[in-house]
């Protein structure tokens, strides 16, 4: 009986475990191996017979003393504060919004639809407006911020000047709609009566906010986080239609760059590589971070 | 041409699938042009055919990607600048006498389009379909309100023409910061001062002094000359065409294909001359006008239906298609026979004269296509930097360095 038990579980979990390896983990493997290769685009269609590179791929991509090398550290650094600026704006707005929506009341819904809309329009459309909105001469945004409300003199420049400003207000407005679903669903267990007993105490609604909502969802806010983070990180519509496939260095995020190596030069190997190296920071980043709840947790 | 019998051809009954780089300011319209002509086709032979319409800007990664996963489909059009390129991606099958006597036999061709379907050993690997070259678009009315009486023929007069023509709100120059024409005319003013982007053993040698004083002229006309509107940096192509079609900027370069877009767009106030040449062209320049551009196109690799294609390839070439075709884009029509004829718009021929006496092949090598790709960032990067000021000769060396470095290693 027991031993029937034993092999019936691995039977009923092997289809998805084969289709989890194929789907995720053989691409992946693949991509490792194809990082050690000489691929261009003559041998492209037969890659198994591609010479080795050793570690050149590696050494290319990281050597800051190139020009590829030196715009990859750029591209970290700013993949790095992007991301860092508008999880935490998203992050901010979803909350607030969350919050103030977590209290029923008239017209919430209409509210609440209207904030989900940005999220029920595929990025590549919405970016394509957001490339006309902040057109220097006919955009939008210029229209408001010099002819009706005479902030600057001169008509900024949105996707040259300030094209990371650009590509931040453009994510953001994507994002945080879905930052603001996921704190809201998780607001939303945060039990009435705590909430009671904290304003017997005498707490005002953003003590009762700090002390009982947020470290009640801290859990779920973690992965929040985390997914919101690593969305971004990876960002490649945005800053790609943003500026028509020709971004700016201070535009220029790691995935339109590793785009360019690949599917621009077709410097399939250096990609890989690339690839590789932005894989494994996320990974341990992402663990460490989640790592450390789970540890703050179990001492708490 | 004798009309066959409907499905008389030994291939009647396949399907091909084609596909059309756009050539008109709209994917639609590319569609109203080429259904009537494929129709006809699939009248004459019974062949049908899927047409897919691909976008300038996007198609080469897709054709080398397509060539490497085996998906191409049976006929495509290609630039003429990516022959070299292509052919080492292994994306076509090359024509041989067979073939060639199929599609009407290489006397059909002016020898300008034929070439740019060849490798420098001479093979012919994609058959002419389009020609096209480069010239100068003005407004005349703009001229006229100007006093400039005639077209520039030399850079510096077309330097000072455009600062005349910079008053008022109007600008002299349409010069969009993104895009494939920015890697044309970065060759082709970079020829006249005798840069050379590629070594004989098909290496990349960018970063010349030659090269950078043609970057050098070019983003002058922004920071130095002010003939440029600062809108323009962060603009793509066809923007230039729609900013001349607004009637206040005076000139813009642009293929044969621009004017066929500005007359879809209701815009007829524009004339057509040779594009200035860099007078006196420094030693070891050329004193070219374009570069040998066009489409043509090609029979895939990895075809399964070769006799249907070349049906395609040469009822696409023949007078009738070539006439409708050529008229609809403003293109050059690539046979020997329609050279001069009358039925095409008198500006073609200063387009055709150009290509015929005053052009050069892009650089016939592997590397081509990756150059393309990144020259456009960065003469896109080098457009922006020049919003904030004059870029000097070494920031230019610097870029066309970074753009070196990114070549795949060869």
């Amino acid at each position: 009986m027991i031993r029937d038990r034993g092999s019936l579980p691995y039977l009923l979990v092997a289809p998805v475990l084969v289709c989890g390896l194929v789907v995720h983990v053989a691409p992946t493997v693949v991509g490792v191996i194809l990082s050690f290769l000489r691929i261009g685009q003559t041998n492209l269609g037969h890659w198994t017979s591609a010479p080795s590179a050793g570690t050149g791929n590696y050494h290319r991509a990281l050597d800051p003393s190139t020009a590829l090398g030196s715009a990859l550290w750029t591209s970290w650094w700013v993949t790095l504060a992007f991301t860092a600026i508008v999880v935490g704006l998203s992050w901010l707005l979803g909350i607030f919004a969350a919050a103030m929506l977590s209290v029923p009341m008239r017209g919430s819904g209409l509210v609440r639809t209207l904030f989900l809309i940005p999220l029920l329009i595929p990025t590549f459309a919405s970016t394509i407006g957001w490339r006309f909105l902040f057109s220097q001469d006919t955009g939008a945004v210029n229209h408001l911020v010099v002819d009706n409300l005479h902030l600057a003199a001169n008509r900024p420049s949105w996707l040259v000047d300030h094209a990371f400003w650009a590509m931040v207000i453009t994510a953001v407005w994507h994002l945080w709609p879905l930052a603001f679903v996921m704190l809201g669903g998780a607001l939303s267990t945060v039990p009435r009566s705590r909430y009671e007993a904290a304003a017997q105490l005498g707490g005002n609604a953003w003590s009762q906010f700090r002390v009982v909502a947020l470290p009640h969802i801290s859990r779920v806010n973690r992965v929040v986080v985390v997914i919101l983070a690593l969305w971004t990180f990876n960002e490649f519509t945005v800053p790609w239609v943003l500026f028509a496939g020709a971004p700016p260095q201070s535009g220029t995020l790691l995935s339109t760059l590793v785009y360019r190596e690949a599917f621009g030069t077709f410097d399939i190997g250096l990609a890989a590589a690339t690839n590789v190296m932005i894989t494994v920071v996320l990974l341990v980043l992402g663990l460490l971070y989640l790592r450390r709840g789970v540890v703050r947790e179990e001492s708490a | 041409m004798p009309l066959a019998a409907c499905g008389s051809s030994s291939s009647g009954g396949t399907t091909l699938t084609y596909w059309a780089n756009s050539m008109t300011a709209t994917p639609t319209q590319m569609q109203k042009v080429l259904q009537p002509v494929l129709a006809e086709f699939t009248k004459e032979t019974g062949i049908k055919v899927n047409l897919q319409i691909q976008d300038w800007n996007t198609v080469y990664p897709k054709i080398v990607a397509g060539a490497a996963a085996g998906t191409l489909p049976d006929v495509f059009d290609t630039g003429a600048t990516w022959t070299t390129a292509l052919q080492s991606a292994g994306a076509f099958t090359p024509y041989n006498a067979s073939m060639l006597k199929a599609i009407g036999g290489s006397t059909k061709f002016t020898s300008a389009s034929l070439a740019t379907g060849q490798l420098t050993s001479g093979q012919q690997v994609v058959a002419p379909l389009y020609s096209q070259s480069y010239a100068l678009y003005y407004n005349p009315k703009l001229f006229a309100k100007a006093g400039i009486t005639q077209a520039p023929t030399t850079w510096a007069e077309f330097v000072v023409d455009a600062k005349r023509l910079t008053s008022n709100g109007d600008w002299g120059m349409a010069w969009a910061g993104v895009g494939l024409n920015n890697v044309h005319q970065a060759f082709i003013q970079g020829r006249q001062d005798g840069a050379e982007l590629f070594s004989s053993s098909g290496k990349p040698t960018f970063d010349t002094p030659q090269e950078r004083r043609a970057i050098g002229r070019i983003l002058d006309l922004r920071t130095v000359d002010k003939v440029i509107d600062p809108a323009m940096a962060e603009k793509s192509s066809t923007d230039s065409l729609t900013e001349f079609a607004q009637g206040h900027t005076g000139m813009f370069f642009g293929q044969g294909s621009a004017a066929g877009i500005l007359l879809s767009l209701g815009f007829k106030d524009f004339a057509v001359a040779p594009l200035p040449v860099d007078t006196p062209t420094p030693a070891g320049g050329a004193a070219i006008e374009t570069m040998s551009a066009g489409s043509d196109i090609a029979v895939s690799s990895g075809t399964k239906n070769r006799s249907a294609a070349l049906e395609l390839v040469n009822f696409l070439t023949n007078r009738e298609s070539q006439i409708t075709l050529n008229k609809a884009f403003g293109t050059i029509p690539v046979r020997q026979d329609l050279q001069n004829s009358k039925t095409f718009a008198p500006y073609v021929r200063v387009f055709a004269e150009s290509l015929d006496q005053h052009s050069e092949p892009m650089p016939q090598v592997a590397g081509e296509g990756a150059m393309e790709t990144v020259f456009v960032t960065m003469m896109a990067q080098l457009w922006q930097q020049a919003a904030k000021g004059q870029v000097s000769d070494a920031q230019i060396g610097a870029a066309l360095r970074a753009a070196q470095g990114q070549m795949p290693p060869s």
